[in-house]
């Protein structure tokens, strides 16, 4: 079996305070709209409650081929500050990645906020 | 595809083949002058040359006596590339996600 694991780090600055960039998660049609993977790409979140220990799923793909799943699990969310989650991303029956993902919300200045992503990957297939 | 960049992460979990990479980086040498910095013997030193090689992350090529060593460009892109498409994943949303916070639509 093909295993790789990586660390993304990412922190960018934003002109909302924290609540607005919360809600920009928490909220599944907002989220639906920021977080597609890509063009062309639909992203469909049918359950979803952001609090510790809640679950989600969300299936995306190319229009018409929503091939790919993803089971999240809300670790510690605490509100307008942390979300920390897990995610297995599934194609059909086949584990492709398990990534624990943490979003680090900072007051900045008035009506700023800093996001800080951290994504730790582990993947089964190589790429 | 997969076993080859599998192939390249494990050529490159260890020091000296880590040393090595690095040092041909900056240019092509021979099998001696890499081999001067690390202290052991040639046969156990060629031995990692030769799994770099085989993960397709150098290339060497033998004249007379003296083998030369260079990096083989595509192996190093595919670990490149691995890495750079879960960063540019999150930084296109990043992107759309200041996008979408500008427009202020709660």
């Amino acid at each position: 079996m093909d295993i790789t694991h990586d660390t993304v780090v990412l922190e960018r600055t934003f002109k909302a305070p924290p609540s607005r960039l919360f809600q920009a998660y928490a909220d599944p049609k907002q989220r639906e709209i920021w977080c597609v993977p890509g063009e062309g790409i639909v992203f469909d979140i049918r359950e979803t409650e952001v609090r510790t220990g809640g679950r989600e799923t969300a299936h995306c793909g190319p229009d018409g081929d929503m091939k790919w799943r993803m089971d999240l699990i809300y670790h510690r969310v605490e509100q307008d500050r942390l979300i920390v989650f897990t995610e297995d991303l599934w194609e059909h029956d086949m584990l492709l990645t398990v990534a624990l993902i943490t979003f680090d919300i900072e007051e900045n200045g008035l009506n700023g906020c800093t996001l800080t992503v951290t994504d730790q990957i582990t993947s089964f297939v190589g790429d | 595809m997969a076993n080859r960049l599998h192939v390249g992460f494990q050529a490159l979990g260890d020091p000296t083949r880590l040393a090595v990479i690095e040092q041909l980086l900056q240019g092509p040498a021979t099998v001696s002058d890499l081999a001067k910095p690390h202290a052991m013997a040639l046969p156990s030193f060629t031995k990692h040359l030769g799994i770099l090689e085989r993960a397709g992350l150098i290339a060497s090529a033998k004249r007379g006596r003296v083998r030369t060593c260079s990096i083989d460009p595509n192996g190093l892109s595919q670990i490149d590339r691995w890495f750079a498409d879960r960063r540019a994943l999150w930084a296109n949303r990043l992107d759309r996600l200041a996008t979408h916070l500008e427009k202020g639509t709660d």
